[in-house]
Parts: C-alpha cells; sequence; structure tokens
C-alpha cells in the first residue's frame, strides 16, 4: 500500500482516504465473503471495518503495516458480524442438481465444501482464508490476528482436518444416495 | 476425485485454495458499497473539525433549534410512541434477565460506537451535542455511590476510569471488564499503557434530521486513549438474552445449549398450502431393532475443575444412537449465577461428534437418517473469562438419546 496515502489518510484527508478504501476494498470484502460464506454479510463487515479504519487511522503507529492492520480490523468486524447474523445463516442444501451438462461433479464438489466450511469455527475459517487464499504465512497470521503462531498452526491443522473428515462424511452420503436412487429406478 | 483431494492434508488444501480462489477472485466491490462508506465517513469527518469551530456552529444552529417547526414536531411523534414502547419492553427483558436493576438487558446490538445503520436521530442536537471534545469532570466516587440508578450523564461529559464507574452503576469489576473490552473493540488492547474515560449515550452524529428509534438498552460509552493521544471508542448496548453477558448486568446467568434445546435441530422448511414450495418430508421414524441397539448417554451429575481462562472442551462419554436420529440432549447448570466463574455470552454448548463419521448434529434433515446405530462422542464446551480457585462448573440431568 501506498505509504504517503496511508499517511495523509492519516491526517484527516479524506480524499486519500477514499483512495485508500477503494484500493483496499475488494481484498476485504472477498477475505470478508471467504470467512463469513455470505455476501451480505460480508459487505456490512465490510462496511463497518472500512469505517472504523477511518475512525482508527491516526492509532496506526506504522503506516507500513497498514494491510495486516486493515484484517485485523476487518477480521474483528467479521467477528461481530458472523455473531449478528450467526444462526441464521444456515447451509443451503442443493436438492437438485443439473445432470444434463455434465455438471454433476463440480457443482457437488462446491455444494460439500460450502458444507462443510461453513461448519467450521470462525477462528478456523479466518485462518484458512488468511494461509489459502491469500497465501499469508502463519508468522503474519499471528500478527494480524494478536495471536501465537502455534496457535495459528494449530486452528490450521484442526481446520484441515475437520474439513476432510466433512467431505468424507458427505461423501458418503452421496454414494449412499446414488446406491438409492438407483435402486429405486 | 474425492479420494484424490483427501488423500492427505495437502491435497485437501490445496483442494480448498482452488475453491477459494474460484469462489472469490471475482468478486467486485459493489458501488452501493463505496458510496456507503463515503457517506459514514463524510459524517465522521465532522467529528474532526476543531472543537472551537464546532462551537461555533453550535451556537448558529442554536436559534433554530429552539423553535422546532411543524414538520419537526410530527416527526416526533412516533419517536415518543417508540420511546414509550422502548422502556416497557426493556423494563420487562431485565425483569426476565437479572430480575435486579436496570443495570442489564440483552444482546450486543451496537458496538464499536460504530454508527448503526438502524441507528436514525431523533433529539434535536443540542449545542453540547455539536461539540465532540469531551469535557474531564470529577465523579463521584464508587464507594460514596453504592450502586445507584444509572445518572445518565450528559453525552459529552468524560468520567475518568475507574472513578465514573458509579455514575454509570457499574460495579469496579464490571466496569474493568467493560473497559478492557473497548480496548480490544478499537485494536489497544495490547497497547501497554492506555487510559480510559466513560461517556453517555453517543445518541447519533451530528445530523438535524436524525432520530434515534432505538430498542437496546444503552450502558456506557468507552473512549480508549493510548500514550501517543490516539483515541477509540467502543459502547455497550444491550437488548435481547443480554442477561448472559458481564456487559450487560452485574450477574450474568450461565445459559445452556445443546441442539435440541433452542440449537435448531428440529427446524424444518415452513410451507402453506398456498405455497408452491415443498413441505420437509417427516423424518423417517426409528427402526425397533435400532432403538433396541441404542445406548443412551445419563450423568446425574459432573463437576468440572476450572483451573484456568480459556476454552474448555469436556469429553463427557459417548452414546449410540438409533438410526442416527438424536430424539433428546438435555443438562442444566446446577448454579446459573455462579460468583466464583465468569463464562462468555455463549454459554455452555453440549455437542456431539459422530465417531462413525456422520455429519455434524446442526440440523436433523442435515444430519439424515442411516441403517442401524450411530456411536456419538459428547462434549461440553464453554470459555471461562474469568475465575477464583477452586471453582467448578456443576452440570446436572444430562441426557443424550
Amino acid at each position: 500500500m501506498d505509504r504517503s496515502l496511508v499517511v495523509r489518510a492519516q491526517e484527516g484527508d479524506e480524499a486519500a482516504f477514499r483512495e485508500l478504501a477503494v484500493a483496499v476494498g475488494p481484498a476485504l470484502l472477498r477475505v470478508a465473503r471467504g470467512i463469513l460464506r455470505d455476501r451480505a454479510a460480508a459487505e456490512d463487515a465490510t462496511q463497518v471495518a472500512l469505517v472504523q479504519m477511518w475512525r482508527q487511522l491516526r492509532q496506526l503507529r506504522e503506516p507500513d503495516r497498514f494491510d495486516a492492520w486493515a484484517y485485523r480490523v476487518l477480521v474483528n468486524a467479521c467477528r461481530t458480524e458472523g455473531r449478528r447474523s450467526g444462526r441464521a445463516a444456515r447451509v443451503a442444501i442443493i436438492t437438485d442438481v443439473p445432470g444434463a451438462d455434465g455438471n454433476l461433479g463440480a457443482v457437488l464438489d462446491r455444494d460439500q465444501l460450502e458444507r462443510g466450511f461453513r461448519r467450521l469455527p470462525f477462528e478456523q475459517r479466518t485462518v484458512l482464508v488468511l494461509h489459502l487464499y491469500l497465501g499469508l504465512g502463519n508468522a503474519r497470521i499471528a500478527s494480524i490476528l494478536g495471536i501465537p503462531e502455534g496457535t495459528v498452526r494449530s486452528r490450521l491443522y484442526h481446520g484441515v482436518r475437520a474439513m476432510r473428515a466433512a467431505l468424507a462424511a458427505d461423501a458418503r452420503t452421496m454414494a449412499d444416495l446414488t446406491v438409492a436412487r438407483e435402486a429405486t429406478r | 476425485m474425492t479420494t484424490d483431494r483427501l488423500a492427505t492434508d495437502d491435497a485437501t488444501m490445496a483442494h480448498l485454495a482452488r475453491w477459494l480462489h474460484d469462489d472469490l477472485d471475482s468478486l467486485a466491490m459493489p458501488p452501493a458499497l463505496v458510496e456507503r462508506v463515503a457517506r459514514e465517513v463524510s459524517r465522521t469527518s465532522e467529528r474532526r473539525i476543531p472543537g472551537s469551530l464546532l462551537r461555533r456552529r453550535g451556537a448558529a444552529l442554536g436559534g433554530s433549534e429552539a423553535r422546532p417547526s411543524a414538520s419537526r414536531l410530527l416527526y416526533l411523534v412516533p419517536v415518543v410512541a417508540m420511546t414509550v414502547l422502548a422502556i416497557v419492553i426493556g423494563a420487562r427483558w431485565v425483569t426476565i434477565g437479572s430480575g435486579g436493576p436496570a443495570t442489564g438487558g440483552g444482546v450486543l446490538l451496537v458496538a464499536s460506537g460504530s454508527p448503526a445503520p438502524t441507528v436514525v436521530d431523533g433529539s434535536p442536537p443540542t449545542k453540547a451535542a455539536t461539540d465532540p471534545s469531551p469535557t474531564v469532570v470529577s465523579a463521584p466516587s464508587p464507594s460514596a455511590s453504592a450502586m445507584p440508578a444509572p445518572t445518565r450523564p450528559p453525552r459529552h461529559v468524560a468520567l475518568p476510569y475507574p472513578d465514573g464507574c458509579g455514575a454509570y452503576a457499574l460495579s469496579p469489576a464490571r466496569c474493568a471488564y467493560i473497559t478492557r473490552w473497548a480496548a480490544e473493540q478499537v485494536g489497544l488492547d495490547q497497547a501497554d499503557d492506555v487510559t480510559f474515560e466513560l461517556l453517555g449515550d453517543p445518541g447519533c452524529p451530528d445530523d438535524p434530521d436524525c432520530v434515534v428509534a432505538r430498542i437496546s438498552q444503552f450502558i456506557v460509552r468507552v473512549q480508549v486513549t493510548n500514550v501517543d493521544g490516539a483515541t477509540g471508542e467502543a459502547s455497550v448496548f444491550c437488548g435481547f438474552s443480554g442477561w448472559s453477558s458481564y456487559l450487560c448486568t452485574e450477574q450474568p446467568v450461565i445459559e445452556p445449549h445443546s441442539p435440541t434445546m433452542l440449537g435448531g435441530y428440529g427446524d424444518s422448511r415452513v410451507c402453506r398450502r398456498s405455497s408452491r414450495r415443498p413441505c420437509a418430508t417427516p423424518v423417517p421414524t426409528i427402526r425397533p431393532r435400532a432403538a433396541a441397539a441404542a445406548v443412551p448417554l445419563r450423568i446425574d451429575t459432573l463437576s468440572i475443575p476450572i483451573d484456568r481462562v480459556g476454552r474448555y472442551e469436556v469429553v463427557v462419554g459417548e452414546a449410540t444412537l438409533p438410526n442416527g436420529i438424536l430424539s433428546k440432549a438435555t443438562f442444566s447448570v446446577a448454579d446459573r449465577v455462579p460468583s466464583e466463574l465468569l463464562v462468555t455470552r455463549e454459554g455452555v454448548w453440549l455437542s456431539l461428534e459422530s465417531l462413525d463419521g456422520g455429519n455434524s448434529f446442526d440440523n436433523i434433515y442435515e444430519h439424515g437418517w442411516r441403517p442401524g446405530t450411530e456411536r456419538v462422542q459428547v462434549m461440553l464446551t464453554f470459555e471461562v473469562e474469568s475465575f477464583t480457585p477452586g471453582a467448578t462448573l456443576e452440570v446436572k440431568d444430562l441426557t443424550v438419546r
């Protein structure tokens, strides 16, 4: 991120902050969507995070660390948003899948991933998105989230294991359904 | 494909990464969102104008504020009605929640001092309301106040912490908790040296057409300042079920939760005759042979020693469910308002994990029916925020079947 832009925004330059928001906003929105798995909630969290950044930008001592700080504010906003939308965000079940276009596997695959990912706790989803989507290392994630590196490793490990278990369980269910469907024909 | 991607953790991670990129890369920032942020920033910017300028602006507004227009008065009618309704409902919540003084309420509706989109300003902006610079005044000492009813200090009067806690009817411990929470909210929790000031209801930004229509109860606003002079604000508002949060009440109640105790396990699609949407199919019945093979878990009393702050995951046993169907998962907490233990407002969750690779127990339809039985591990999860040595969490009448 352009350091001078951050410094200008810190000094209260609204135009500079808007430029900053336009530059960093899409990435924040994608990360929020990745964590919350809900478009509307992600937009709300991004909006809250950006406004909060504007308010708290002067607290940022090192403008060079703007990116990390921005993700930290975003994760906090996502946590709040996640609690608010909480249990309302339920897994959408695909009851009918396209078969004619031969894309059945891809649709089922996405659906399984979506369901498995949503079942993960917020902390694990956050670490997985920061690591797998943004490609951040454990140390960087630890500094963004304000947690020890060991905790990042543990959340990654348990997140991936939980995903494997969920996908395996789903795969078995789908296999059972296919057998049952074949049997009824 | 399924086998390949599950072969190793690395393969699963690569698969997940591809999925995340496919899903997120094309996501663009909607112009409306950019606009909303720009509007909020502009509104917030006004607070950054030096106090002297704002005071002049406030004085200029004073004349018109003294004589509200007829349309303005009409605007206030629904506001007054809603306020009365809010007071009535609020009082009821407090009675249900804590049974104590009006220091509690419910779920945190607004936090971090963010101007919530649902908040509309109703009170005519006064001269003081346009001046954002807090004025530090001396506060009554907590000992002298002995938990009086909230005195509702004016919006911009900043009472220093901890002396100001009494003015908001906050005990020293709860006040300390709220200030720690506020520091965390504004991202200054790791700063070495921060000071706190307690302020009144933020109302809404300096918008003369703004009306507050809020049913949550305001507790306190905390301004956090670090050694560099950087500040941040967080406000506590409480609504539904706030009796389980120490932010909202002096005596938070530990809420027990499980899939079948308001956990949504039995939720099914709502359908009407007039609707074309199909109704949820009935859950298949439990087969007699599976019922006979099932092994329920029953625990009369369980004492969990608390020796650290943080998250607890306590495996309490195993059960075998007939056809994978969970009929009952209940328990109670012996002392729901313990004095030696503070649990987060999420309370205590009884959760089940399949030992036979079944789906999670979030919903009966998602979990599904299976032939035979399904073994499950039963866990109690909760997060301890503080405790006194020797504290225990006593659970009783736990049943999973």
